[in-house]
C-alpha cells in the first residue's frame, strides 16, 4: 500500500467525555496524518482508553467530534469504521472458537468479500505468527497469542489506521518484545496510533507523541522534538550537609538557577535538593566550590539526563509528591528493562 | 447481519450448548407425546406441547443467557461496537441463530403428528397450528431473554431473571384475578407505576425537578381523565396484563385455524424487544 505522507487521516475535534461529576477527557482536539506510529501517552486513568473508545465509535462523547478520512464517526459510523482497526485494552476475542474461525467471523463483518477473506486473514496470521495456533480454541492460548489474534483482527479489512490500546499490558517481557517488533511491522505499512503508560515503549516506537493527563492533552509534537524541547536545560540533584537556609542562601548567588525544590532530607543535617537552570555551560563544578567555601557538604550530586520521561514528569505534574510516586513506577519500568535482558541471556 | 448469524451459530454448534439444548427439547417433547399421545391416548399434540411451556420456561433462559450479557462480560462488545456494523444487525443476527437452535428440535417435532395419524383419527390441521403457536411463543421468549440479557453482565444472572420473568409471565391470569376490576384501583396502581417511573428518572438524573415535573406531567392527566371518565379505568390493569400474557395467547392456536390477532402479538411482541434491546445497547455507548 503506498503511504501518502501529511494527508490528514483522523481530526479529533474538542472531544469531551463527562461520567456524572468527573470529566474523563476534556477538549481533546489533535489530528492524525499519514504514514507515522503516534504514541498515545499518559498516566493511568488519564483518559487514554476513553479517547481511544471514542475515536473508534465504542463510546458516544459528551461533545466533540471525530472524523475519520473525512467521515464522521457519530454521522456516518459505517464509512468511518471501516477505515479503522481496533484493539481494546482487552483483546476481544471469543474463547470457543479458533484464531481460524475468529478472524474469518471479523474479516465477514467487515465485509470483506469472501476469496479476499481468506488471503487478508492468511496475510494476517503470518505478519502476527499465529498460523501454528490457527486450529486452537482461543481460550486454550496465552495471553501473547491472544494479543496477536487482536492485532491480526484489526488488520483485516484494509484499515487506513490501526488503533492499538495498551498492547503489551499483561505480557512477559519476551511477549514484549515481540508485539513491540510487530508494531514496528505495522508501521511500515499503515498509521498505526498506540497508547501506553510505559515511555520506554513510546519512544521505542512512536514517532509522533501526544501526552495526555487528566483528560487534556498536554503536548502533541514530533518525539525529536520533545526531547530536544529542554536540551539547553541542565537539572542537578543534589544532596548536601547544612541548614536549608544556608544552602539556599549559596545556591541564590548563581543567577542561572532559575528553580530549586526541596524534597526533603533522609538523614539528620542533608537535605536534598533539585535544581534546574537555564544555563549550557556545567554548573556542577561552581556549585562545589561555592559549598565548599560555605563549609556545606556536597554529599553526591548528579546531573539528570532531559529524557523523555522526565519531560513527561514535568508536564504531567509538577508537584515533588507526586514526581515521587511517578519516580517508583519508573523504577518499576527499569526493572522490566532489566528482566527482558535477564531473558535473553 | 450474517457475519454475526454464522459467528453466533458457530458458537452455540462448535461446543456442547446449543445440541444439548436440541437434545433436551426433543426428549422432553418425545416423553409428553409418549405420555400423552401414546399411553393416554388423545389425539390431540396441544397436551404435550402444554408441557412443553414449562420446558421452554427453564431452556430458553439458558439459550439466550450469554447472548448479550457474555459479550458485555468478556468485553467481546468493543469488538462488535467497532465493527461497521449497525446495531440492529448483531441483535438480529444473535436472533436469528437463536431462533436456528430453537427450530430445530420443532422441526423434528414436525414429524409427530405425521406418526400419530397411523395410531388413529388426528387432526393434523390442529397439530400443525398449534406446533406454530408454540414456535411463536418460543421466539416472543427468545426475544424478551435477549432484552434481558443485554440489562445484566452475568449470564447466570441473566438466566435468573429471564426464568423470574417467564413465570411471572405464566402466572399472569391468576395475578391478574386478584386485581379487582374497579375504576379506582386501576387508577391507583397506574398512579403508582407513574410515580415510580418519577422516581427512576430522578435517581437516574439525579435531576429533583426533572423527577418533579415528570411526576406532574404523568399524574395529573391521569387523574383528570379518571375524574372526568372513570369507566375508562374499568378493569384497565387486568386488561392490559391479561393482553400481554404470552402463554394465554397460545390458547388461539389450538383449535385447528391460525389466529392472525395471536400471531400479530407474538411477532410485535418479538419485534418490541428486540427493539429495545437495540436500543439499550446504542444507549451503552453513551453511557
Amino acid at each position: 500500500m503506498m503511504k501518502m505522507e501529511d494527508a490528514t487521516l483522523i481530526e479529533v475535534k474538542n472531544l469531551t467525555k463527562i461520567y456524572g461529576d468527573h470529566t474523563a477527557v476534556d477538549g481533546l482536539s489533535f489530528k492524525i496524518n499519514n504514514g507515522k506510529i503516534y504514541g498515545l501517552l499518559g498516566p493511568n486513568g488519564a483518559g487514554k482508553s476513553t479517547t481511544m473508545n471514542m475515536m473508534t465509535g465504542c463510546l458516544a462523547p459528551t461533545s466533540g467530534s471525530v472524523k475519520i478520512n473525512g467521515f464522521d464517526m457519530f454521522d456516518e459510523p459505517l464509512r468511518a469504521k471501516k477505515c479503522i482497526g481496533y484493539l481494546p485494552e482487552i483483546p476481544p476475542v471469543y474463547g470457543e472458537m479458533t484464531p481460524l474461525e475468529y478472524l474469518r467471523f471479523v474479516a465477514d463483518a467487515k465485509g470483506v468479500p469472501y476469496n479476499r477473506a481468506i488471503r487478508q486473514v492468511q496475510e494476517a496470521m503470518e505478519l502476527t505468527h499465529i498460523e501454528d495456533m490457527k486450529n486452537r480454541l482461543i481460550k486454550n492460548l496465552s495471553k501473547g497469542y491472544r494479543q496477536r489474534v487482536g492485532i491480526a483482527q484489526a488488520m483485516l479489512g484494509n484499515p487506513d489506521i490501526i488503533i492499538l490500546d495498551e498492547p503489551t499490558v499483561g505480557l512477559d517481557p519476551k511477549q514484549i518484545a515481540e508485539i513491540r517488533e510487530l508494531i514496528r511491522t505495522l508501521g511500515e505499512i499503515k498509521t498505526v496510533i498506540v497508547s501506553s503508560h510505559i515511555l520506554a515503549e513510546i519512544q521505542e516506537l512512536c514517532d509522533h507523541v501526544l501526552i495526555i493527563s487528566g483528560g487534556k492533552l498536554i503536548a502533541n509534537a514530533p518525539i525529536e522534538e520533545l526531547q530536544n524541547r529542554t536540551g539547553d536545560r541542565l537539572r542537578l540533584r543534589l544532596s548536601v550537609r547544612g541548614d536549608e537556609r544556608g544552602v539556599l542562601k549559596v545556591l541564590s548567588s548563581f543567577d542561572e538557577i532559575e528553580g530549586c525544590t526541596v524534597t526533603g532530607s533522609r538523614e539528620d543535617g542533608v537535605i536534598n535538593l533539585t535544581l534546574s537552570a537555564a544555563a549550557s555551560d556545567d554548573l556542577r563544578d561552581r556549585i562545589f566550590f561555592a559549598m565548599a567555601d560555605s563549609r556545606y557538604a556536597v554529599l553526591s550530586m548528579e546531573k539528570e539526563e532531559e529524557t523523555l520521561e522526565s519531560i513527561f514528569l514535568q508536564l504531567t505534574d509538577e508537584t515533588p509528591t507526586s514526581a515521587r510516586a511517578a519516580e517508583n513506577d519508573r523504577d518499576g519500568e527499569y526493572e522490566l528493562i532489566d528482566d527482558r535482558k535477564e531473558d535473553r541471556r | 447481519m450474517g457475519a454475526v448469524y454464522r459467528k453466533e451459530l458457530k458458537i452455540y454448534m462448535s461446543g456442547m450448548f446449543g445440541y444439548f439444548i436440541i437434545a433436551l427439547l426433543l426428549l422432553f417433547m418425545g416423553l409428553f407425546v409418549t405420555l400423552f399421545n401414546l399411553v393416554s391416548g388423545y389425539s390431540d399434540i396441544v397436551y404435550a406441547l402444554a408441557g412443553m411451556q414449562w420446558v421452554l420456561i427453564v431452556l430458553i433462559p439458558f439459550l439466550a443467557m450469554r447472548s448479550i450479557a457474555e459479550e458485555r462480560h468478556s468485553k467481546t462488545d468493543q469488538l462488535l461496537y467497532s465493527l461497521p456494523l449497525p446495531m440492529r444487525d448483531i441483535v438480529f443476527g444473535k436472533f436469528f441463530a437463536m431462533l436456528t437452535v430453537f427450530a430445530i428440535p420443532t422441526a423434528i417435532s414436525t414429524l409427530y403428528p405425521v406418526i400419530l395419524t397411523s395410531f388413529g383419527s388426528f387432526s393434523l390441521a390442529t397439530a400443525y397450528v398449534s406446533l406454530l403457536g408454540y414456535f411463536l411463543l418460543g421466539i416472543s421468549m427468545i426475544a424478551l431473554c435477549t432484552f434481558l440479557s443485554s440489562l445484566v453482565e452475568s449470564q447466570i444472572l441473566a438466566a435468573v431473571i429471564s426464568i423470574a420473568a417467564l413465570l411471572l409471565i405464566y402466572f399472569m391470569d391468576m395475578i391478574t384475578m386478584l386485581i379487582p376490576a374497579s375504576a379506582l384501583v386501576s387508577f391507583v396502581i397506574l398512579a403508582v407505576l407513574e410515580l415510580g417511573l418519577a422516581l427512576l428518572l430522578w435517581a437516574g438524573t439525579k435531576n429533583a425537578n426533572l423527577g418533579i415535573a415528570a411526576a406532574v406531567v404523568l399524574i395529573l392527566p391521569t387523574a383528570i381523565l379518571y375524574i372526568l371518565k372513570a369507566d375508562l379505568f374499568v378493569s384497565l390493569i387486568p386488561n392490559f396484563l391479561h393482553a400481554v400474557d404470552l402463554f394465554a395467547r397460545f390458547g388461539g392456536f389450538t383449535y385447528g385455524h391460525i389466529d392472525l390477532p395471536g400471531a400479530l402479538f407474538y411477532l410485535s411482541f418479538t419485534a418490541f424487544f428486540l427493539f429495545v434491546t437495540v436500543r439499550v445497547m446504542e444507549k451503552r455507548r453513551l453511557a
